[in-house]
């Protein structure tokens, strides 16, 4: 019984199961939350891989969500562009992007990578305040339709939610299976020893960068269905707090397992919504939570569980 | 567009360049010495000025002196209590969880302003003694108060150098930041002098703070913004140095200020742009050690 609880794949298909059953009896502010919760995983995820993975920080994952999201908002406003085309292109814009400020940023190290993101980030935050011909500035983007989808209709909140948890299901499980490669291997071993990868004769260089560009695109991807599913994008989606918040959800959640953003995700969300009925003052209790995990939890909470079940030894890190 | 004008624009890209460098030295010095990026060193200032703006609007007379110092000590004892508490426990680890954590000092101090000041956006006024302007020669109205600020801003760095250069303090501080080991051998009691320099660069983004808060509104969100221009002007000047960040300060109160006229609402952008092109080209910064 142990052996079949441990196997990796039972709760993550029990929760799916769930998930697709929840419209039958939840009411909609419930669809609205799982489909928050989901976005946000995804968008935690793609940057996890970078962060718990690679051992890179990444203080830009916003610009990728923030250009998804302005990339389908864009096209599915003019209306000549199908649903399916708009998101494909917020991945391939994404992934331009991405390997174009990756290929500049991977030759730093650490903080100095983290800072080179983050100041391209503001530029691109900059612009989409700025141009506002094309943003519609501050006030951002508004009214974005939802499309219909292999004929459809997406409109109403069970199909949307649907629709997102499917595809957000899908992107997880490719970015599950681009870690559990070769590929994904070789960049843990890059994370855990980079002079040993390169002695290997790798080159831990083009390695980084494959990892940047799959953020960048399933960053944009989680803001390619985040942006219909909230009606309007802003250019807030671009500031460096917004970077923030993946990176804090995958500590929260445990960087080091892959499912632990989206259980930061859930985490984060959840207490969100929980803490503001009560107060309005969230952010604190949230500040609180990351410096306690930092002190006491630095594997979150995926990494604090297993260890206290006494599933998986302690890593003497 | 005559000299006149020119000279003006130069010597308000200074005062503005001052107050950068103000916040720029204390980041520049916590990180040279304890290896620790204080992304919350703009909440810091944030703080700064509303406890300046809480003095000016409770006393009447010279509040916005009481409120500065008030500003200067009081940022000194938080600095105090967050590395002591929660920050000296993570000294070992990787930078990224050190940004974390001084992420989750932002959220903490963001929603206290809030939850102790309001949201709203508050305003300090000029205190009397202060206002007014100056004739320039070229016959431009300046501000006193940004001559004020320029004077402060010379006398803390001046200062400074002294501390650094000239006294004990200051030696153990830069020994610290080659080995801490040997000056821990040495006898110094180097958690201490860890909890003093936090307390120095605080006081210096609090003061700075305070200065502000006369020329700019006072809100929840002023330190996001400035956090990043401080994160860019260590990294230009070379973090750890002093004189770098008093340089690029300067450098890019200037391009702000001269970029506002040219290409307003982009002015920001030159900033990154340096950064970028610094880091690529010279990543130790214009005065920084060179890095293994």
């Amino acid at each position: 019984m142990k052996k079949f609880i441990q196997s990796p794949f039972v709760a993550p298909a029990g929760i799916l199961f769930l998930l697709l059953l929840l419209p039958l009896f939840a009411p909609m502010y419930y669809l609205y939350l799982v489909m928050e919760i989901l976005v946000v995983a995804l968008f935690a995820t793609s940057t996890n891989i970078l962060l718990g993975y690679s051992g890179l920080l990444s203080f830009g994952q916003a610009t990728y969500f923030g250009i998804g999201a302005y990339t389908v908002a864009l096209l599915l406003k003019s209306e000549q562009v199908s649903f399916l085309t708009a998101i494909l292109s917020s991945a391939v814009v994404c992934g331009i992007v991405s390997l174009a400020i990756g290929f500049l940023c991977i030759h730093l190290r650490s903080f100095y990578f983290a800072i080179l993101t983050l100041s391209f980030s503001q530029m691109f935050y900059a612009l989409a305040y700025k141009w506002i011909s094309l943003t519609g500035g501050d006030d951002g983007i508004v009214g974005i339709p939802k499309p219909p989808l292999f004929g459809m209709d997406l409109v109403p909140a069970a199909h949307y939610y649907y629709f997102v948890l499917v595809f957000v299901s899908l992107c997880l499980a490719v970015l599950y299976l681009i870690i559990k490669s070769p590929f994904g291997e070789i960049l843990q071993a890059i994370r855990d020893n980079p002079e040993r990868a390169e002695f290997s004769g790798l080159n831990i260089k083009n390695y980084r960068l494959g990892a940047f560009l799959i953020a960048g695109i399933f960053g944009g991807l989680a803001g390619a269905v985040f942006a219909p599913f909230q009606g309007i994008v802003t250019p807030h989606l671009l500031y460096w707090s917004k970077s923030a918040e993946p990176l804090l959800i995958s500590l929260l959640g445990g960087m080091h397992s892959f499912l632990g953003p989206l259980a930061g995700s859930i985490i984060f969300v959840l207490i969100k919504e929980w803490i503001t009925q009560y107060t309005e003052y969230w952010m604190f209790w949230y500040g609180m939570l990351i410096v306690f995990l930092i002190i006491y939890l630095p594997n979150g909470v995926v990494g604090f569980i297993p260890e206290r079940l006494g599933l998986v030894r302690r890593d003497p890190q | 567009m005559d000299l006149g004008y020119i000279f003006s624009q130069l010597l308000m890209g200074l005062s503005s360049g001052m107050v950068l460098f103000l916040i720029s030295s204390g980041l520049t010095i916590i990180f040279g010495l304890l290896d620790i990026p204080n992304f919350a060193h703009g909440v810091l200032y944030m703080f700064g000025a509303y406890i300046t703006y809480y003095f000016v609007s409770h006393v009447v007379d010279g509040g916005f002196f009481i409120g500065l110092i008030a500003a200067t000590v009081s940022l000194a004892f938080l600095g105090a209590l967050l590395e002591v508490l929660p920050l000296r426990r993570i000294y070992q680890s990787p930078h990224a969880l050190q940004l974390l954590m001084t992420f989750g000092f932002i959220l903490i101090l963001e929603d206290s302003a809030k939850f102790l000041w309001g949201a709203a956006f508050k305003s300090t006024k000029t205190p009397a003694l202060l206002a007014g302007s100056i004739l320039l020669p070229g016959a431009r109205d300046f501000p006193v108060y940004s001559v004020f600020i320029i004077i402060c801003g010379f006398t803390v760095g001046l200062i400074l150098w002294l501390v650094l250069y000239k006294t004990k303090l200051g030696k153990m501080i830069q020994a610290g930041r080659s080995n801490k080991e040997m000056l821990s051998a040495l006898g110094v009691n180097v958690p201490r002098l860890y909890t003093v320099v936090f307390m120095i660069g605080s006081a210096l983004a609090g003061l700075a703070g305070g200065l502000a808060s006369p020329l700019i509104a006072v809100s929840i969100g002023m330190g996001d913004a400035i956090i990043i221009t401080a994160f860019a002007i260590i990294i230009v000047g070379g973090v750890g140095s002093l004189l770098g960040a008093f340089v690029c300060s300067i450098l890019v109160g200037e391009l702000n200020t001269f970029g506002t006229h040219f290409m307003p609402g982009l002015a920001m952008i030159f900033t990154y742009i340096l950064v970028i092109v610094v880091l690529l080209t010279r990543p130790e910064g214009l005065f920084g050690k060179k890095l293994q």
